[in-house]
């Protein structure tokens, strides 16, 4: 289970990772994209260069051509005389100007510019040797023609021509080169780029691949891990004896299980889609169903809500009383809340049986117990007349032991009905001392049995608690009662109140033997009392101070004890103190 | 002044120990029954001062004699204090509720029982 949630989690996590990598990977290409963009407009640019080298080359290679075919052209009709031997000197006439602006157009060399203008001078100056040689020729003066090419002035043209155009050349040359190692550089630049950028690719497509198939494993065995809690709940809801069902926010049912169905006499098909309200006895107007719902509604934290009885409805109509518990569940889609619910008739029957019972068995001791003691007390009382004094001894333990059955009873009855819930608390506010006042007042008699007094200390005016001001006056009786009995002759028993804040505690102090340290674990046990030789047993049930414990906890308090073999005992009662009252 | 007492009770020995008890007080006149519909014909014959009525009895129980007594002119004014072993809280108010002007507790203490019914004359 645990495994299956750490996959969820991991899940939940992947897409923050995703949308990560995504943009990191588009970063990447998108810069790698734009660096291998320019790379490669750089290396367009650079070839582009270098073909245009090449051309250039080629061109100053063509204008060579160009005044050879000048040259040869001009020597054969001056040789000739023959008008046909002009065709390649025309020829080239017309190409070389072209020729040369379109060398001084596309010269990208600075050094080649002096080097240009030297050859559109020796150009120039070669067209004009060749015309007048052509012209002189055209002019019937070919000797003329033949003594000044034979003069060298054109070969002397064509050398230097050639001389320069040589340089141009490897001008171009050196700079053909130096633009094919910067292509060269330049191509293994942008290579390299693009292979670190497929390895990149590799890596991240590597690593992407890796997740997914995690992502797809972890997903998978959350999926396995799902469907068999799925399937588990899904048993358990199945076999529930309780009813359960599933409703959203509007009470409308989403889904109930077998024993829901068989409790209301309905098919599961019938409830589904029907509101919750139905099952419930429960006015017909909108707002007694709103309010229900909300009463419904368990805590909108999650936790499960305190079990409360309704009355619920049955498909044929008859009701009857069940226990119902939600809790809220949120969800993506929206709110769905499960309600436990069980049939409470069962538990109300015993609850009425334990309660007839308590009464009957209440009703039937108290009743002969009633001749007894009444008897007893008419004689002990004197209604009876004198009586010997041996059997007035007799007639009196006969009474108090009568007296002490009733109490008895009275505590195994109190104690029953404090510990399952059916003893009521009413509870208000209750001045402290006057409580205590009161208490002292009503065991004043029961303090003279064992000629103890009993003496409330000054102060604690103010404290009041919230308290069942009879219940409250019971643990007096149990504590003071106890005191006085533990107490030696003539001795008193003191009352001290000391206010505090939020709780006021009292406490109750005898003089006597204390408690033993093997007995203080049991103190508040039912029924529990100390070895005979360290008490005076004289009536006490057992029960005293375990009824005194479970009403001060009932009333949201606490009792505890101080005591001492021989240092006598004092037992404190704190109690809730009652809001806006003055603080001692 | 003389008071009149009726206890309403189906125990015999309760009866005796209530009426020795009541009698304690010099001013009481005491008479007992035996069952509801005795005590209601008693009631309505000698009109006492005060009634005290037993719950659990048989045939017709305590409450039930109650609505009789009320039910009749001459005794629906007559104060009525249920005297009962069913003493937890609730039933003491549904007593209470039924018009009674109080419950008192058995085991009751018989010296005490004359002084309480008493209070309840004077008061």
């Amino acid at each position: 289970m645990t495994g299956g949630w750490r996959s969820r989690d991991s899940l939940g996590e992947l897409p923050g990772i995703v949308v990560a990598a995504i943009a990191v990977v588009a970063f990447i290409l998108l810069v790698s994209t734009v660096l291998l963009s320019l790379q490669f407009d750089r290396d367009r640019d650079l070839y582009s260069e270098v073909t245009r080298s090449y051309e250039y080359r080629a061109r100053i290679q063509s204008l060579l051509s160009m005044h050879q075919d000048i040259e040869t052209g001009q020597r054969g009709y001056v040789l000739t005389g023959n008008q046909a031997f002009l065709e390649p000197y025309q020829r080239g006439a017309a190409q070389v100007d072209g020729a040369i602006t379109t060398l001084h157009t596309q010269n990208s060399a600075s050094a080649l510019q002096p080097e240009l203008e030297h050859v559109e001078d020796l150009t120039r100056q070669k067209l004009e040797f060749a015309e007048t040689t052509i012209r002189l020729v055209a002019s019937g003066r070919r000797e003329e023609a033949r003594q000044l090419i034979g003069s060298g002035r054109g070969k002397a043209i064509m050398d230097e021509m050639r001389l320069h155009v040589a340089h141009m050349d490897t001008i171009m040359k050196e700079q053909l080169e130096r633009r094919s190692a910067l292509a060269e550089r330049s191509r293994l630049r942008t290579q390299w780029l693009s292979f670190a950028l497929q390895i990149i690719l590799i890596l991240l497509l590597t690593y992407a691949a890796v997740r997914a198939s995690r992502s797809i494993a972890a997903e998978r065995e959350a999926g396995e891990r799902l469907q068999a809690l799925s399937a588990r709940q899904e048993a358990i809801f199945d076999a529930a004896t309780d009813g359960m069902v599933t409703h959203d926010e509007h009470g409308v049912i989403q889904n109930l299980n077998p024993a829901m169905a068989k409790m209301y006499g309905y098919r599961t098909e019938d409830l589904v889609g029907q509101n919750v309200t139905t099952l419930f006895e429960l006015p017909p107007e909108q707002a007694a169903l709103e309010k229900f719902l909300s009463q419904l509604a368990a805590d909108p934290e999650g936790r499960a809500s305190k079990v409360q009885e309704f009355g619920a409805r049955r498909s044929n109509g008859t009701t009857f009383p069940v226990d119902v518990a939600t809790s809220h569940v949120p969800l993506p889609s929206g709110s769905c809340f499960v309600a436990v619910i069980r049939d409470a008739s069962e538990r109300k029957r015993m609850d009425r049986m334990k309660s007839e019972f308590v009464s009957t068995v209440s009703h039937e001791l108290r009743t002969p117990l009633t001749s007894i003691a009444g008897s007893m007390g008419l004689i002990a009382g004197g209604a009876a007349g004198e009586i010997p004094e041996r059997a007035k001894r007799l007639i009196e333990i006969a009474h108090s032991n009568s007296q002490r059955l009733v109490r008895l009873i009275n505590d195994i009855l109190d104690i029953e009905k404090i510990e399952s819930g059916r003893m009521d608390f009413h509870i208000e506010p209750v001045p402290l001392r006057t409580a205590i006042e009161q208490a002292i007042e009503t065991n004043k008699a029961y303090g003279e049995e064992y000629g103890v007094t009993f003496r409330l200390d000054p102060g604690g005016d103010g404290a009041v608690v919230l308290a069942d001001p009879d219940r409250l006056a019971q643990v007096l009786t149990n504590l003071l009662s106890n005191a006085a009995k533990f107490s030696p002759k003539g001795d008193q028993v003191t009352v001290r109140i000391d206010p505090g804040k939020g709780l006021h505690r009292f406490t109750v102090s005898d003089r006597g033997p204390g408690i033993p340290a093997n007995f203080k674990s049991r103190i508040f046990d039912k029924f529990a009392q100390a070895d005979a030789s360290n008490t005076r047993q004289k009536g006490g049930t057992g029960l005293g101070l375990s009824i005194v414990r479970e009403i001060v906890t009932h009333l949201g308090g606490s009792v505890s004890f101080a005591s001492d073999p021989g240092q006598g005992t004092s037992f404190h009662v704190e109690l809730p103190a009652a809001p806006s009252e003055p603080q001692a | 002044m003389n008071f009149r007492i009726l206890y309403i009770d189906d125990e015999a020995d309760i009866r005796e120990v209530a009426v020795l008890s009541l009698e304690l007080d010099p001013d009481f006149a005491v008479r007992a029954c035996a069952s509801g519909p005795e005590g209601v014909a008693a009631a309505a014959e000698w009109k006492p001062d005060l009634i005290l009525l037993d719950v659990m009895m048989p045939g017709m129980d305590g409450p039930t004699t109650l609505a009789k007594l009320r039910e009749q002119p001459e005794t629906a004014e007559i104060p009525i204090v249920f005297i009962t072993a069913r003493s937890q809280q609730s039933e003491v108010e549904h007593y209470l509720s039924l018009g009674a002007k109080a419950v008192f507790a058995k085991p009751f203490d018989p010296m005490s029982l004359a002084p309480s019914v008493r209070e309840h004359l004077e008061g």
